[in-house]
């Protein structure tokens, strides 16, 4: 391995040792100088691939469309002691329901997570607009102009996701969707194949 | 036949919290074993005006969302207790429980993918970085007991007295006439909105331009009742009878 190579990998743990939220690809790449955010990806899987080595109690997490340093979860115990509290309190049922539709179908009104929950959600979103989960991205045309909702770059820190693609793709749930939907279109008088077992 | 509510089918559900009707059909649906695309509408109808029954008052401002769909149920029941009409040879008769069924499908769609949020949640809250958010609960408890903090809950009562104070003293320096109202509540909104871009929060009182008609001012706070309604603004107080300060929640557009 050259040596620019390793200075290289020492600048960017250093980068990331330093910053306080995830840095992206493009960014490291434009401080790391003559960096492609292609070489960025390849330095962050040696460096994991050290620490792995050697042993080390952290790691580079890609997330939120950038790369950070976070410990590994077995020492979590430890760090929990550290920390005054308890961190911020898990998010309800009918919070990660409201959430799930919010980041599929985002932007989206608040009468659209009504229908689809059955329930009504005001209470639920003004708690995950104020945990930085869900934010107002702008208003929908036609009457009322009501506000539309989208996911934040937080929310993606919260799950630990990447991007919103590493979410099961809605594609793959709209063929799922797609494939009953047909078993439904099947005339009454003949009963439709038993569906096909698979939950 | 499957439709048949027999006795000895009776779900113990009382107990059970749902967090909403369709919560409750999934549930049903799952605990009878039936087919989705074949649910025994009586069945299911009876189970769920069962449970409605047992609903605490404490649940009860959520009552009328169970009401409105045991009227659905009701109503599926009666449509499918009608003779069917004659069909030509390629025309499909439409399930009565149809719409219900996909709706039913893609509420559970969203649950499964909760589910998957909640394992991340998990997970997550066994990594830590560095200025993560939560960190600085820690620096606090290192550094003493945190300072009182401002209080968060701003009642209807004290904007109505805040705003009620205002008025009093415009009442009191001003000469009284009567205008046009000619300024609706989106175009305040969008003022108040401007303001919190160009200065993160402001006061209350601020929001008031002294020697505005009055009516000017209704039509602010009404606008600003409609942005706390929309969780477009928060308000706190820092104490009782204080200053009420108003932020912006997110980016306002």
């Amino acid at each position: 391995m050259s040596n620019s190579e390793t200075v290289a990998r020492q600048v960017l743990e250093a980068l990331l040792f330093a910053a306080e939220e995830p840095l992206s690809a493009r960014r490291l790449a434009g401080l790391l100088e003559d960096a492609t955010a292609a070489q960025v990806a390849d330095l962050v899987r040696e460096l994991n691939a050290d620490y792995l080595r050697e042993g080390r109690a952290f790691h580079v997490q890609e997330i939120a469309g950038g790369y950070r340093l976070v410990t590994r979860s077995e020492f979590a115990g430890w760090i929990a002691e550290l920390r005054a509290s308890g961190g911020s309190p898990r998010l309800t049922q009918a919070a990660l329901e409201t959430l799930s539709i919010v980041a599929y179908k985002q932007p989206v009104t608040r009468a659209e997570l009504e229908s689809i929950r059955g329930v009504a959600v005001e209470g639920v979103l003004k708690t995950l607009v104020d945990r930085e989960l869900v934010r107002i991205v702008g208003r929908e045309e036609g009457l009322g102009r009501p506000l539309l909702y989208g996911t934040t770059d937080h929310f993606l820190e919260y799950f630990g996701l990447p991007s919103l693609d590493a979410l099961p793709r809605p594609d793959e749930l709209e063929i799922l969707f797609a494939d009953r939907e047909r078993q439904a279109e099947l005339p009454l008088e003949e009963p439709g194949p038993a569906a096909d077992g698979e939950e | 036949m499957a439709d048949e509510a027999q006795p000895g089918h009776r779900v113990k559900i009382e107990a059970l919290d749902f967090e909403g009707p369709l919560d409750l059909l999934v549930y049903l649906v799952q605990k009878n074993e039936v087919d989705i695309w074949d649910i025994p509408i009586a069945l299911v109808t009876e189970q769920f005006l069962a449970y409605l029954q047992t609903m605490t008052a404490e649940r009860l401002e959520s009552a009328g969302e169970f009401l409105l769909m045991a009227a659905t149920l009701l109503r599926i029941k009666s449509q499918m207790l009608l003779p069917r009409p004659q069909l030509d040879e390629d025309e499909e008769l439409e399930d009565p429980r149809r719409e219900l069924v996909l709706k039913i499908l893609e509420y559970q769609q969203y649950r499964e993918i909760a589910g998957q949020l909640r394992e991340r949640e998990s997970a997550g809250r066994l990594v830590f970085a560095r200025g993560m958010p939560e960190w600085d609960d820690a620096l606090v408890a290192e550094a003493g007991p945190a300072p009182p903090e401002p209080e968060d809950r701003v009642t209807l009562g004290d904007l109505l007295r805040s705003f009620t104070r205002l008025m009093e003293e415009a009442r009191r320096d001003r000469v009284h006439h009567l205008e046009p109202l000619s300024v609706t509540i989106e175009e305040k909104a969008e003022l108040v909105r401007e303001r919190l871009r160009r200065e993160g929060q402001t006061s209350f009182r601020d929001l008031f331009v002294p020697g505005e008609p009055r009516s000017h001012w209704i039509v602010t706070f009404v606008a600003l009742l409609e942005m706390v309604r929309e969780g477009e603004v928060r308000l706190r107080q820092g104490e009782t009878f204080g200053e009420i300060h108003v932020y912006a929640t997110g980016p306002a557009t």
